[in-house]
């Protein structure tokens, strides 16, 4: 089985990553090449390449995020289906500050399966729950007056009632 | 925000902190794709939440209407409902908006079949590219009645976009001509074929189908449907599979297969990695040959005593699951990969104990070996049989063993597994049910 450590002894290509609060990280190529938007920074600039900014990503979400591509790096084949299930399952397993600023910057770096990984995790926290438990899930601020709630549910009757 | 690693079922009612809401900051295209892993019916409650989130739904990529969860309301109305005012707020521009269809639905509730047709027009329009379709009969009497799907799904010229149908329980008729160039994967499970009295003629209409789609790239069929009839043969065995040269992903589920249909139709496709035969019966001796061949999955409950011969020298991932009757014949001496041996019951005759070590001798060419056992008796081989026992398996480098019940002789579990694999690198054992 192919070792998914961060061990700079294998002879990849490694690229330098810039977080917005101005961390440098060493990342091997193909982990990187997991976020579509840095594939298409690398290509651009090809081999002249010192360090990519990432203006929207601070380092401790950028090492949450790089964590995840390491673990990805090689396509998933049968081999480890069954324990790269356990193991997103626990990754996605974090508070929800933390959950929101991985979300965005999986959008951001454009990671496709880690972006539906997210949103399927934030899905379940939605699911089955009554408007008001999920205002208090998520901190949501009722910002209908009385009138406009009512009116709402009068429109739409045909799916609350 | 707390750090403490909270109870996945915690509600969150309890961490009311004074913490701020980001789920309202998120962009637009994101909500989207949240709100498309529920049922559609959890994504129009949201517009109740706050006004960020009011009209979110219009847009959602999936409608996903199980009947299931929305069984208090008029299930009917209520879809009905979510289209019309879709169409009423973008008229125009949801074209090609809608990525997935998913209806599961009883059957019985809909003495109208013009309602289905409607929608699946409608979401066709939209330029939909996955629908899954399961409207069962909701009794099991023969002649229940049950949805046919209409021409319009199975034509390119209606269904531009489609690349994925899963149509579960619903009728195929036999005058629809099929043509579905831009379909990737078909999924057939209890379809009712119209014309079953004709094994034959079901076989045709299979085929027609099958030929329509000619750059499938995985296929699942499977049927678990009591029949008017007991059929010879499964209609999937009239059908030269072949014609589908883009075919990477076999699955055929509770099929009766006939063992000659099976050999030509592996060696046929070119390009298949993955055959998963998953309850199937009606052989004895299977012989697999294939270049491309790169996962195989054996599963049988029920029928065991089947001897499998595999000539697929790319083979990196097999998994068997039976009560250790079964027995493969590996012909490739070293495949870099992983076996994976589910054992779903266990006998302590001396009959089983050979069969199970028939069975993992032939695996020795596997790199890798994960063992799922119901208890640790499988592996505590009566004395009289241990030197027997002794290197079964001499190449394996990894094992992982997980034994389904408690277990408490742990010293004794590892001396049988060093005695059937001497030349171990790593040795798990541990506690993980899965029956």
């Amino acid at each position: 089985m192919a070792s998914s450590t961060s061990g700079s002894s294998s002879s990849s290509k490694v690229v330098k990553i810039r977080s917005s609060d101005n961390e440098n990280f060493e990342v091997e190529e193909a982990a990187a090449a997991r976020s579509e938007t840095i594939k298409k920074l690398l290509e651009d600039v090809g081999d002249d390449a010192d360090v990519i900014p990432l203006p929207n990503v601070d380092a401790k979400t950028l090492v949450k995020v790089m964590e995840w591509c390491k673990k990805h790096m090689d396509d998933v084949d049968e081999l480890n289906k069954e324990e790269m299930k356990t193991w997103d399952a626990e990754f996605v397993d974090m508070d929800q500050s933390c959950l929101y600023n991985v979300l965005l910057a999986a959008n951001f770096l454009n990671i496709k399966e880690l972006l539906d990984q997210l949103t399927q995790k934030v899905a379940d926290m939605i699911k089955g729950k009554s408007p008001e438990e999920i205002r208090a899930t998520f901190n949501i601020k009722n910002d209908f007056t009385p009138e406009e709630e009512a009116e709402i549910r009068k429109q739409n009757a045909w799916a609350f009632e | 925000m707390s750090n403490s690693k909270r109870n996945r079922t915690s509600t969150a009612t309890t961490r009311r902190s004074a913490s701020a809401d980001r789920l309202s900051d998120v962009p637009e295209y994101v909500l989207h794709r949240i709100l498309s892993f529920m049922p559609t019916f959890d994504a129009i409650r949201m517009s109740l939440v706050s006004k960020r989130f009011r009209n979110i739904w219009f847009h959602i990529p999936v409608l996903d209407f199980p009947q299931s969860r929305t069984k208090h309301i008029d299930f009917v109305g209520f879809v009905k409902n979510c289209f019309s005012r879709r169409i009423q707020v973008s008229p125009h521009d949801d074209l090609n908006n809608l990525e997935k269809f998913m209806l599961h639905i009883d059957y019985e509730l809909f003495d109208y079949p013009n309602t289905i047709d409607y929608w699946l027009r409608y979401v066709l329009q939209m330029g939909v590219k996955e629908l899954d379709l399961s409207i069962k009969p909701s009794n099991n009497l023969y002649s229940a009645p049950y949805y046919c799907v209409p021409e319009s799904l199975l034509n390119n010229s209606t269904a531009t976009s489609l690349t994925m149908l899963k149509l579960n329980n619903v009728g195929l008729r036999t005058s629809v001509h099929t043509s579905l160039p831009s379909l990737t994967s078909l999924s057939l499970t209890d379809v009712h074929l119209e014309e079953e009295e004709e094994e034959y003629e079901s076989g045709i209409l299979l085929q027609n189908l099958i030929s329509g789609c000619p750059n499938i790239e995985c296929l699942y069929w499977g049927r678990r449907i009591k029949r008017r009839i007991n059929f010879l043969k499964d209609p999937i065995s009239y059908i030269d599979l072949t014609v589908c040269r883009a075919l990477k992903i076999l699955s055929l589920y509770c099929s009766k297969l006939a063992d000659k249909w099976l050999e030509d139709i592996v060696f046929g496709l070119p390009l298949l990695e993955r055959l998963a035969l998953d309850d199937c019966y009606g052989f004895k001796k299977l012989t697999i040959r294939s270049q491309s061949l790169k996962s195989f999955y054996f599963f049988c409950d029920r029928y065991s005593d089947i001897e499998v011969t595999l000539f697929t020298p790319n083979l990196v991932y097999f998994s068997y699951k039976g009560d250790g009757g079964s027995v493969f014949l590996m012909t490739s001496p070293n495949l870099l990969g992983e076996a994976v041996v589910k054992l779903v019951a266990t006998d302590e005759h001396r009959i089983w104990y050979l069969d199970l070590l028939l069975l993992l001798s032939n695996l020795n060419c596997f790199n890798t070996m994960k063992l799922y056992l119901p208890s640790e008796k499988a592996l505590l081989f009566p004395k009289y049989m241990r030197k027997m026992c002794h290197s079964t398996l001499p190449d394996l480098k990894h094992l992982k063993v997980k034994i389904h019940d408690d277990f408490n002789r742990h010293r004794e579990l590892m001396k049988a597994l060093l005695r059937l694999a001497p030349c171990l690198q790593t040795l798990e054992i541990k506690r993980q049910s899965y029956l």
